[in-house]
């Protein structure tokens, strides 16, 4: 009966999105506040209803109830506890439960902590949500629905891809998720906004936190999805730009924008179209990267569905949505008035900058990644577009966007100071250059291209540096004044500095991995070291092992530099006889200058193992860089004046610290 | 049962999404105080910049100025600023039957409220069930033990358990549902002897002198000594140092079972080891013991005497010109011919023996096996596959052949009975494969084929030795 109660409280949640996208419109036209009011608790009615039937979906992979299709095809009784709860979504139907239960989560939380936002456009909100709701909901029900069920259930379940048993790809889709979805808050403000007529600052602050934290969460979620494919797949790398790995970079990129112009909204009253066809388009992205991932046109880990039933489902919500939103953009805008006017030098004029550039290289993206499908689905050609054109096209306007992003602090709102920026900028410039000859001399000559991601990684953490230096006082002020001003910082304000630093660190990471990776494949008798750059790889022994549900072959790597010991690496062949494939779980030890790492492949015929060694140096940079961004994210959400609940947080005001 | 839970469900989930409804009397204030609110804390924000000394005086004016400008000018943007709503108990009760309705129209279309929950847990009988008819003895096992509970009484059980414990050598478990097998077959002794063998092996193949009892009252109650107490008894013998008791009982099983028997591997083996153990003469038990055992048990194989072989010969040939049917006899003359190196000759022996076997292709296949064998041995000498080969055939097997051979000729005969020769032929290998009782049918049956040609009958009888009489 559990089965059946999450399925009635799905078509429940239905029932629910369906009358909240309907009622609430009529309330607000009709001033009705009962009918506005509605779209709260039938948000989190919808909320419920997807949150009992993602529990009972949950309940029926725990205890192995092979009635359900879904759990027969993905689940096997011998698989250990925590995967059988992560692999409610490691497959399409759970995936897409997942998808509306955040959905319907940001809904929630709208109508909870969004009591500051009027009722009037509160309910608007919540009704666009709503549609949104109505059509996954749809789509879940009628072609991927996770509730379909066997009479004659099998004695066990087919078990779940292997590769994706593992803590952080369970833990990627949820926050990806997070990141996609979220950005639904932000369309939906938006459409709220056109279908009222009405952008002005409040609307900015309204929506800002819901941006955040949906970029908070997408920033993690690929870091993690990337994490995962570097130490699972066991290829060294960590970023392929594999169209699915695109399909959530774009949205990132157009979200990064959003997150910025949406600041020029809420300060400055200016950039409001801008503001909302990149809300629009963002959500567009999510909605893109879901169906070139549900819609099975791409093949690989991710794409669990290759019914093309579903990708003309989605496509059809695809083109609805975005075409109906872009249709209210077209005739709405120009009633948008734009706020005051701004110099071309001026904070308002390096986020415009900002916004091209970020429009620039996702367009630069989206061409990479679609151009070979549209060209297979014309001509039939088969075209793989690489990393060259990526790294070609994408890495100089991204390098570009990142040096306006250290320098657009230097200017101030309106019309900047000029000299002050200039000086600043040059300070900046110089200081970099000085590093940058330190670097040169202690490492030698790069090739051009790393020559400037160098630069650019380090100019940006050099300039907000400076500028957090100049914030506070530095110099100018004794250093007890400067402390205490900096612990005075908004946190909006640390969000900008550990966003730029987290964005710096990262892309030094992925310069120095670029730059002076080493990597060794090769056939490796046991007892026979192996040179990787300066240090020595000697393969140990291998051991058999046995996990929960699979067989493994455990080798020691014993890592020496020079002949003194640094590091034993524990390199992995998984077998997993239930769904009869192999996994790789790569042996990494992280110190802070890289990675050394280390994978064991199979055994050779003429005895011995095939290995590949790395020492992949700037790796831990990356993902400490994410972490600080998606850090820096939470910070600026939780600054007051951000805030949902204004009224009340005049009372909470009483508890924070000093400014 | 499912649909009053469902329809709860739906009913207050109902009356949740119909609560703004049924609220006597709300009121709504508009934008106005949250859009005023982000000005507020921009003039707050201008504020602290100024009192940290993040701007200057100008600067704060004039963002003072820019922000109490915008003030106003959302302030004049705003409108009433309430909206205000009675209970509507019309569009309340839409809402509840609205959501009944199609929420439980809906799942009528798509739920399947017949198909209970099916947790593994819960299964696990079927699960049982299933695995042991795939084959899996320990579901077999664990499904009998919980018949045993239901029913103690029931001999199939108990026994079928023991089997299958024994069949993954749980012997301790076998012997236990023996023990219970035992007692309701009113101490059958075949059961009980089955007890005492689990007894002994969960002991280590060592009899307990409780399975010792069990064999020997066994031994006294059955009319037909049954062989498994007999085996026993006498390794409960070589256990307990009585060496001559336990030999002397083996060989008197071994004399009394036939060479097929399932146990004969494993008393000859024992005769064997105790032989070599008090060094002994392994042919005062095993008259027919192969060279292979009487090297294992110690003892010497004569060489080859080349006289009696020479002998041999010298009397087949006498033998097999006065009766050439005799293929045995030329193959093994041949045979000893090849032995003392007379190769040729036991090449124009088989040659001499296939002329005589022209109708009978079986025989001829055993002759050119020899010959290939000789020509081999002479070409290259044997090779460990011809070893292999050899040895894998074991004399069973090889009966086995004879025995497809035989029965192939009796068929064509049955087809096609006239063939003087093929008679003869099948009437011999039956009398040579000790079957005289299938040689007379066989000669019964030829002899009403051949009853108006006397001849032919009289020369099947004089080649044969049958129907003299």
């Amino acid at each position: 009966m559990y089965a059946e109660i999450g399925h009635f409280a799905l078509i429940l949640a239905l029932v629910a999105a369906v009358l909240q996208s309907v009622i609430p419109i009529w309330g607000v036209r009709a001033e009705n506040a009962a009918a506005m009011r509605f779209a709260d608790n039938a948000a989190q009615i919808q909320f419920l209803g997807v949150a009992v039937a993602f529990a009972m979906l949950t309940r029926a992979y725990v205890v192995s109830d092979f009635s359900l299709v879904n759990v027969a095809m993905n689940s096997h009784s011998a698989k250990p506890m925590l995967y059988k709860v992560t692999g409610v979504w490691a497959n399409h139907e759970g995936s897409m439960l997942l998808w509306v239960l955040i959905l319907t989560l940001f809904g929630v939380l709208i109508s909870i902590f969004g009591r500051s936002v009027p009722v009037t456009m509160r309910s608007v909100v919540l009704a666009v949500q709503a549609m949104i709701g109505v059509a996954f909901l749809l789509f879940i029900l009628l072609t991927s629905n996770p509730f379909d069920r066997l009479p004659n259930p099998p004695l066990d379940g087919q078990g779940m891809n292997p590769l994706l048993q593992d803590i952080g790809v369970a833990l990627h889709p949820p926050l990806l998720y997070l990141g996609y979805v979220g950005f639904s808050t932000a369309f939906s403000f938006a459409v709220a906004a056109l279908v009222r007529g009405q952008v002005d600052p409040s609307w900015a602050r309204w929506m800002r936190p819901w941006v955040l934290l949906a970029w908070a969460g997408l920033t993690a979620g690929i870091a993690l999805g990337s994490w995962w494919a570097y130490y699972e797949l066991g290829w060294g790398g960590f970023w392929f730009w594999d169209p699915v790995e695109n399909a959530s970079f774009m949205p990132w990129l157009l979200g990064t924008a959003l997150l910025h112009s949406a600041i020029v909204v809420e300060k400055r009253a200016s950039l409001l179209a801008w503001t909302i066809l990149l809300a629009i388009l963002t959500f567009a992205l999510s909605l893109i990267g879901t169906f070139l991932v549900r819609s099975g046109i791409l093949s690989s880990v991710h794409a669990f569905a290759n019914d093309p039933e579903r990708g003309v489902f989605i496509l059809l919500i695809l083109c609805i949505a975005i075409g109906g939103a872009l249709t209210l953009f077209a005739a709405r805008t120009n009633k948008l008035t734009e706020g005051g006017y701004f110099a071309m030098v001026s904070r308002e004029g390096g986020l415009l900058l900002n916004n091209v550039l970020l429009s620039a290289a996702t367009a630069i993206v989206f061409v990479g990644t679609l151009y070979p499908l549209a060209l297979e689905l014309v001509t039939g050609d088969k075209i793989t577009v690489g990393a060259p054109y990526f790294n070609q096209a994408f890495l100089p306007v991204f390098g570009f966007a990142m040096m306006f992003a250290a320098i657009g602090p230097f200017l101030s709102w309106k019309r900047a100071n000029k000299t002050r920026a200039a000086r600043l900028t040059t300070l900046a410039a110089v200081t970099t250059a000085t590093l940058g000859v330190v670097i040169i001399a202690i490492f030698g000559v790069p090739d051009v291209v790393s020559l400037f991601g160098i630069a650019v990684a380090l100019f940006l953490a050099v300039a907000t540096l400076i500028d957090l230096g100049q914030r506070i006082g530095i110099g100018k002020s004794p250093f007890a004044t400067s402390l205490r001003r900096m612990v005075g910082l908004p946190r909006s304000a640390w969000g900008l500095y550990l966003g730029h630093l987290g964005l710096a660190i990262a892309a030094a990471g992925v310069v120095a991995a670029g730059l002076w990776k080493v990597e060794e494949i090769q056939v490796t008798q046991i007892g026979t070291p192996v040179s990787v750059g300066a240090y020595e790889f000697t393969l140990t022994g291998v051991e058999s092992a046995k996990g929960p549900n699979y067989q493994s072959s455990l080798a020691t790597v014993t890592v020496t530099r020079g002949g003194d010991f640094v590091t034993n690496l524990h390199p992995e062949r998984r077998w997993y006889p239930v769904e009869k494939k192999p996994t790789t779980e790569a042996g990494i030890v992280t110190v802070w200058h890289g990675d050394y790492y280390a994978v064991l492949g199979d055994p050779a015929a003429a005895g011995g193992f095939v290995t590949r060694y790395y020492y992949n140096p700037g790796v831990p940079w990356m993902w400490l860089g994410a972490v600080i961004m998606t850090l820096a994210g939470l910070i600026s959400l939780a600054d007051r004046r951000l805030r949902v609940g204004v009224p009340s947080a005049q009372r909470r005001l009483a508890a924070q610290p000093a400014e | 049962m499912i649909w009053a839970v469902l329809s709860l469900i739906a009913l207050l989930a109902a009356l949740w999404l119909a609560l703004p409804f049924l609220r006597k009397r709300q009121m709504e204030t508009l934008e106005s105080d949250s859009i005023l609110s982000v000005y507020r804390d921009q003039a707050e924000e201008v504020e602290r910049d100024l009192e940290s000394g993040m701007i200057t005086e100008a600067e704060f004016d004039a963002a003072q100025a820019e922000i109490e400008a915008r003030t106003l000018k959302a302030a004049r943007r705003m409108d009433s600023g309430l909206s205000v709503s009675g209970q509507m108990p019309v569009m309340a009760g839409s809402i509840i039957a609205f959501t009944l309705a199609a929420g439980l129209a809906a799942y009528s279309q798509l739920g399947r409220p017949q198909i209970p929950d099916m947790a593994l847990a819960d299964r696990k009988e079927e699960v049982l069930i299933r695995r042991a008819e795939g084959g899996d003895i320990k579901s077999r096992i664990t499904l009998l033990e919980e018949a045993t509970e239901e029913t103690p009484d029931d001999f199939d059980t108990w026994w079928m358990l023991a089997r299958s414990y024994a069949s993954i050598e749980e012997h301790a478990g076998a012997a236990e549902a023996y023990k219970h097998a035992a007692r309701l077959s009113n101490d059958n002794p075949g059961v009980l002897s089955a007890y005492a063998e689990a007894l002994t092996q969960a002991n280590g193949n060592k009899v307990p002198p409780a399975a010792r009892i069990v064999f020997e009252q066994v031994l006294r109650e059955s009319e037909v000594p049954d062989p498994r107490a007999r085996y026993y008894v006498a390794l409960a013998k070589a256990q307990a140092q009585d060496f001559d008791g336990a030999l002397h009982d083996w060989a008197m099983l071994a004399a009394d079972s036939k060479p097929s028997d399932p146990w004969m591997g494993m008393v000859r083996r024992d005769i064997v080891n105790m032989v070599k153990f008090t060094e002994g003469d392994v042919l005062n038990y095993l008259p027919n013991a192969s060279d292979e055992e009487i090297i294992a048990s110690g003892g010497e194989v004569k060489p080859p005497d080349t006289g009696a072989m020479a002998a041999r010969i010298v009397d087949l040939q006498i033998a097999l010109d006065a009766d050439p049917k005799n293929w045995e006899g030329w193959m093994e003359m041949a045979e000893l011919q090849a032995v003392l190196g007379m190769t040729d000759a036991a090449r124009a022996t088989i040659e001499t023996g296939k002329s005589h076997f022209e109708a009978a292709p079986f025989v001829l296949q055993q002759f050119d096996t020899a010959l290939a064998i000789l020509d081999g041995e002479e070409r290259r000498g044997p090779d460990a596959e011809d070893i292999a080969s050899a040895q894998e055939m074991t004399a069973e097997e090889q009966a086995d052949m004879v025995d497809g051979m035989v029965a192939g000729l009796a068929l064509r005969l049955e087809e096609d009975p006239d063939d003087v020769a093929g008679w003869v032929m099948l009437i011999r290998s039956y009398d040579v494969m000790g079957r005289a009782d299938r040689a007379e049918a066989a000669y019964d049956t030829a002899a009403n084929f051949f009853a108006d040609r006397p001849e032919d009958l009289r020369a099947i009888r004089l080649e044969t030795g049958y129907g003299a009489n």
